[in-house]
């Protein structure tokens, strides 16, 4: 009887369950009108940027919709101004900021303010001091003094020029001088984003984060700021929940439970591309993988055919790019449209993208005629008809490196193996936990696949396509590479302020670069922006900004 | 005679093994009087034990069955009664005292709640504090002191003496027509047997009850019995009243058990065991099931080839004396004799 | 009873000491918390060197361990290391969202793996036996990540399908979870789903448990006693046998019940709830030792007492324990 009687009440509460929750389906999408659900992989340990520890993706998700910034990057590369327009000065290198006369500080409960020069010269002033744990102060340090002029005008001189200067006074570096003054910047922006001196949040962006907002380990809600002084928010709120596992995003969205999901694209998501109500949105994304040669850097061992010119330039027409990109992201229809990548640097997607390399495709018997000219016996007549190359001799082997564990780069590998096998140039497999730790620095390979990370700032390249010199120069340039141009023309890139110019020289040392092929570029790694069709008006921007960069024009159906 | 109390007509039980089926019960006949205190004696797997267990449907029905005969009890009988009714009788007219009291009691539960389950089964009207002065009751009656202390106690906390006489209690509860004791002091020692039994004599005045007495001792059935069966290879191989079986034994296997007692008196060194091994069950060798290893078929052809029916024996005592054996009458004063034991050709 | 429990709880602490000690050595030396801010580009090296004095990164492990059982007790378990949080509000905040699931996923597996091991014993052998046999091995071979994954797909596909939503395959609340009764609803129907998960296994587990614990018992004299008192049968297997087959169950139980504390890691993960274990996943992989070590004493501690409760569970169902 105990038993029977026990059936019977789950059988009970499951009716009123099933009754119930049919009415709360309808009940969550009517009151939900206006809120946008993200699933988020990763919870911010703290919602202050500036500081160690505070440096997440997700955070920054956060973080951007709540403070303005000066430059934000737009997913063309391009940087244009948000928060104050720039006059820039050369001898000695100037900056003079104007700020929007709109712009104001929101906080909830409390006055509004302008947004003023002192918040700058506050922000500075925070981020030099060493008290504070500072993640970084690029930029900043060369910072030689500050004046204010007038309440929206602000300038800063700088001991040297900082090619990267659109980068800085960006979210959460000019800050609420009326907020942070005087607080323990250590302590500030941990748990929330409010003003310190009365616990009220403030915003200078679209949304702001009330108090209790940030539910720890479930969720994070964002309101809009009814008081922001650009393109106010459609939505009414922004949810962040925390969901770890990709599988459960994946199904979180398909169930409605969240409306956008960012995660690394994986065969098991391609479904979602061809699913009702779902749309992905596949970008490029920064991160490019490469190969490089070493061309006599370092202790070695490695083999000194890599110094010949025609034997790169075989190898370059040896490989399938387009085989190797078809196999990882056409075929499994991750990334269909994803082209091979012809420029280190400069990306797809950036307008001043030129592609230098797309004279290498792939081309066998050219690549045997390279190595034949090159003085090599031994190899193949013809594609694929067996052999190795060998010059002077030296063995066409080669050991092919890259960092163990990544399933993706053994798939290249492979494809690689195989196609320089037709034309009679081997690769070794030689992979290594620490292959980017240690073994680079030291030029302990041959051949080594990783990736760059790009950026729209591209200043710095001469750091690792300079020639190194001493202890001060293209300190990571680990391949022995040295031309003369191109060093110069990145060094200038890395002083010169007018955007336009920086892009040419910068194309300039990559056409003189595509000459001696010390490297070869292969695709960018896509990304995948996945929402509801509900959901209007994302785009993706696959720099650091994320998609939250225009997340006040969204709106839901 | 007055009508008897259980009368079984022909019981046989066989359980089924992945070796064959076993012949535990093989043609078993006799009948309880009342008042009366019937022993069953014989070795370990005689079927004396599961002839009384199977028709209180307390064997494992599977791999045991009932396969023939009736047991008529109280004007009923036992065999075809649905086990509702079976219940009604278990605990209630009819009883049992089982071999070994710390196994058989529940250590989880307290002794006065168990012995109280008895009476509620079967008089559920009765109320709690009734039951409960019923309990202390019988607790007095089968002589444990401080009944009323002893009751909120736990089987762990009795001696195994207290604890038989707790299963005794709990066996007379409900005034039962019929008690069946198995083997009711085997796990005891000698110097508490004696008590045992005397709260044994006790249960049977208090409830006028007929008793089974189910052992393999001797001297249990010769301190407590009025009649006696004898059984071997589940069969009866000799019945009588206890005087007749004592003085005049008309079967070799009453006799080699009487003769491979110890005797005190006797000047011997060994003791004389019956020779060989009781019979397989499940293949048992035509004609009498103990002729392989008895004195006195000396290897006769009809012992081999027909089995003895259990047919009257007059041997001078009174009541009904049954014997299984061809050649009973040749045992005429054969208790004193020392027989020698000849073991027959073909015996393993 | 009372003497009982007092030594108990004294010999355990030794054993705290010696194995936060091990773990702090063993986390202390394989974890660095700054791994991801050094991997910045141009880091500021004076912050990073402010966080490490601050959190006496740099000290032999010795210094730093005195450092954590200082901290341990006065400060609450002290802070953490990125963003100087303190860490005891956060986890108590977890521990009530672990003990809602784990609490819920045992009582489930008793109820349910007790009814199933007592029938399945009583009826031996029968057609209910031999498919809890294998539904119970299944349970037993079922990864804990896919069965969440399959019941969440299931569940998503009824709700597109028939707009029905049974089940949520995510998180702990509805984003506006509302109050009272409406609250309440949604919670459970979170919960459903991962305490299911999680209870599968031990559901197998407990029930061939049950199963074979009810058998011994069932082929016991006093049962026979209890059969031959005229007790009808399902009051024998209720009564009689069911509470002595109860006793080692419930040993098992208590024990198993403090283990679970650390045991929930995958089913919070592929459910996204903030508990336990997730939260020490996320510590882990961010090297947060002071995180670590909190999260190792409540475990530790919750595993003695519940090993503790266990042994005073069984003193009270079986009397013939004596506890001294």
């Amino acid at each position: 009887m105990h038993l029977r009687k026990l059936w019977l009440l789950a059988g009970v509460v499951l009716a009123a369950l099933a009754v119930v929750t049919t009415g709360s389906a309808s009940q969550q999408s009517a009151q939900a009108g206006g809120t946008v659900i993200f699933g988020a992989d990763q919870e911010p340990g703290i919602l202050n940027g500036d500081i160690i520890g505070g440096n997440l993706f997700w955070g920054t998700e956060v973080i951007s919709p709540v403070f303005p910034t000066t430059y934000r990057v737009y997913p063309d590369f391009s940087f244009r101004p948000e928060l104050a327009t720039t006059t820039v000065q050369n001898n000695p290198f100037r900056l003079t900021y104007h700020i929007k006369r709109n712009a104001v500080w929101y906080e909830a409960g409390g006055p509004t303010r302008p947004i003023t020069a002192a918040d700058y010269v506050t922000g500075l002033s925070v981020i030099m001091n060493k008290n504070f744990k500072i993640l970084s102060q690029t930029g900043y340090e060369d910072i030689k003094s500050s004046r204010i002029i007038n309440k929206k005008t602000v300038r800063f001189t700088f001991s040297k020029p900082f090619a990267g200067w659109k980068t800085l006074f960006g979210a959460q570096a000019v800050m609420p001088s009326f907020a942070v003054s005087g607080e323990d910047f250590n302590k500030v922006w941990i748990n929330d984003m409010n003003n310190p001196k009365d616990g009220k949040p403030i915003s200078g962006g679209p949304f702001y984060l009330p108090n209790g907002g940030w539910d720890r380990g479930k969720q994070l809600t964002l309101l809009r700021n009814p008081k922001y002084w650009g393109p106010k928010a459609k939505l009414a709120k922004a949810v962040y929940r925390f969901l770890p596992d990709t599988n459960t995003t994946a199904e979180a969205i398909r169930g409605r439970e969240v409306d956008v999901i960012y995660p690394q694209p994986q065969l098991f998501l391609v479904p979602l591309r061809h699913t009702a109500g779902i749309k992905v949105q596949v970008g490029r994304g920064p991160i490019f993988e490469h190969i490089d040669f070493n061309m006599g850097f370092g202790k070695g061992p490695f083999n000194p055919l890599l110094k010949n010119l025609k034997v790169r330039q075989a190898i370059a027409y040896g490989i399938d790019r387009r085989a190797i990109v078809s196999a990882l992201y056409t075929k499994t229809d991750i990334a269909p449209g994803l082209p091979v990548l012809n420029d280190p640097i400069i990306l797809t997607g950036n307008k001043n993208y030129k592609g230098h390399w797309k004279g290498y495709t792939h081309n066998a018997k050219k690549a045997i005629a390279l190595m034949k000219s090159a003085g090599c016996t031994g190899g193949p007549a013809t594609p694929g008809a067996g052999g190795v190359w060998t010059c002077n001799g030296t063995k066409a082997s080669f050991k092919f490196k890259w960092k163990s564990g990544n399933q993706l780069r053994e798939l290249s590998f492979e494809a690689m193996q195989a196609q320089l096998k037709d034309v009679g140039i081997q690769l070794v497999a030689d992979d290594t936990p620490n292959a980017l730790s240690q073994d680079l620095p030291n030029g302990n390979y041959d051949i080594i696949l990783f990736a760059w990370v790009g950026s729209p700032d591209i200043s710095g390249w001469d750091d690792i396509y300079g020639c190194r010199s001493g202890s001060d120069h293209a300190q990571d340039n680990n391949q022995g590479y040295c031309d003369k141009t191109v060093d110069r023309d990145l060094v200038n890139a890395n002083h010169q302020l007018v955007p336009a110019r920086q892009y040419a020289l910068t194309n300039a040392a990559l056409a003189q670069m595509v000459k001696q092929v010390p490297t070869v570029p292969l695709f960018q790694k896509p990304t995948y922006l996945i929402y509801r069709t509900s959901m209007k008006g994302l785009l993706e921007n696959p720099t650091s900004e994320g998609p939250v960069w225009n997340i006040n024009k969204w709106t839901k159906a | 005679m007055p009508e008897p109390v259980l009368s079984i007509r022909d019981l046989a039980v066989h359980f089924t093994t992945d070796d064959g089926v076993v012949r535990a019960v093989d043609g078993v006949t006799y009948d309880v009087y009342p008042g009366e205190t019937l022993g069953i004696v014989g070795e370990s797997g005689s079927g004396k034990s599961v002839s009384t267990m199977s028709i209180l449907g307390l064997i494992p029905q599977p791999p045991g069955k009932v396969v023939s005969g009736e047991a008529m009890f109280q004007g009923r009988d036992l065999l075809k009664l649905s086990k509702k009714e079976l219940r009604r009788v278990r605990g209630n007219s009819m009883a049992i005292v089982f071999q070994d009291p710390m196994t058989s009691l529940n250590p989880v539960l307290k002794i006065g709640f168990q012995l109280g389950e008895t009476i509620k089964a079967h008089h559920g009207s009765e109320k709690d504090d009734e039951v409960k002065d019923h309990v202390i009751q019988l607790l007095r009656t089968v002589g444990i002191p401080q009944p009323e202390r002893r009751f909120e106690q736990y089987p762990h906390e009795f001696s195994g003496g207290m604890r038989q006489r707790a299963m005794i209690a709990m066996a007379i509860a409900n005034q039962p027509a019929l008690l069946i004791a198995d083997e009711p002091t085997t796990a005891l020692d000698v110097t508490i047997q004696a008590q045992i039994l005397e709260v044994l004599k006790t249960a049977q005045d208090e409830t006028h009850a007929a008793t089974i007495l189910i052992t393999h001792d001797l001297g249990l059935i010769a301190e407590m019995a009025d009649r006696v069966i004898v059984m071997y290879a589940g069969k009866i191989v000799e019945l009588g009243d206890v005087n007749t079986i004592f003085a005049a034994p008309r079967h070799p296997y009453t006799i080699g058990l009487m003769e491979s007692l110890p005797r005190l008196t006797a000047d011997e060194d060994w003791l004389r065991p019956i020779p060989g091994q009781p019979p397989s069950l499940i293949n048992r060798p035509p004609g009498c099931p103990f002729h392989p290893r008895c004195f006195l078929s000396q290897g006769r052809a009809r012992c081999r080839e027909e089995e003895p029916p259990l047919r009257p024996i007059h041997a001078g005592g009174t009541g009904v004396h049954l014997s299984a054996c061809h050649f009973a009458e040749e045992l005429e004063g054969a208790t004193s004799k020392l027989a020698e034991p000849t073991v027959a050709e073909g015996v393993t | 009873m009372v003497t009982y429990i007092i030594r108990r709880l004294l010999y355990s602490i030794p054993v705290l000491f010696v194995s936060s000690f091990l773990i702090f050595t063993f986390v202390a030396t394989t974890t660095d918390p700054l791994e991801a801010a050094k991997m910045q580009p141009n880091v500021n090296k004076a912050a990073i060197a402010l966080v490490q004095k601050e959190n006496h990164l740099d000290k032999p492990i010795i210094e730093r361990y005195g450092y954590w059982v200082q901290d341990a007790f006065t400060h609450d378990f002290g802070k953490t290391i990125l963003g100087s949080r303190p860490i005891l509000p956060d986890m108590l905040n977890r521990l009530k969202v672990t003990l809602q699931l784990i609490i819920a996923a045992e009582v489930l597996t008793l109820l349910l793996a007790i009814a199933v091991g007592v029938y399945s014993a009583v009826r031996q052998y029968s057609i209910f036996d031999y498919s809890m046999t294998t539904l119970s091995f299944l349970g037993l071979a079922i990864p804990v990540f896919w069965l969440g994954l399959i019941l969440q797909i299931i569940f998503v596909n009824i709700f597109n399908k028939w707009g029905v939503r049974i089940f949520y395959t995510s998180g702990l609340d509805n984003v506006d979870p509302g109050t009272g009764l409406h609250f309440l609803i949604q919670r459970i129907q979170h919960l459903v789903l991962p305490v299911f998960t999680l209870a599968t296994i031990s559901i197998a587990g407990y029930s061939r448990f049950m199963r074979a614990s009810m058998l011994e018992v069932i082929n016991a004299d006093y049962i026979r006693t209890a059969r031959a008192k005229g007790l009808i049968e399902r009051r024998v297997v209720l009564k009689h046998a069911f509470r002595n087959a109860l006793i080692p169950l419930m040993t098992l139980a208590a024990i198993d019940f403090g283990t679970l504390f650390g045991g929930t890691v995958i089913t919070e993960t592929v459910y996204g709830l903030p508990g336990m274990g997730r939260y020490f996943i996320d510590a882990l992989s961010g090297g947060e030792t002071y995180v670590i070590m909190a999260w190792l004493m409540v475990t530790s501690v919750m595993v003695v007492f519940f090993n503790l409760v266990a042994d005073v569970v069984l003193g009270f169902l079986d009397p013939r324990i004596r506890l001294d």
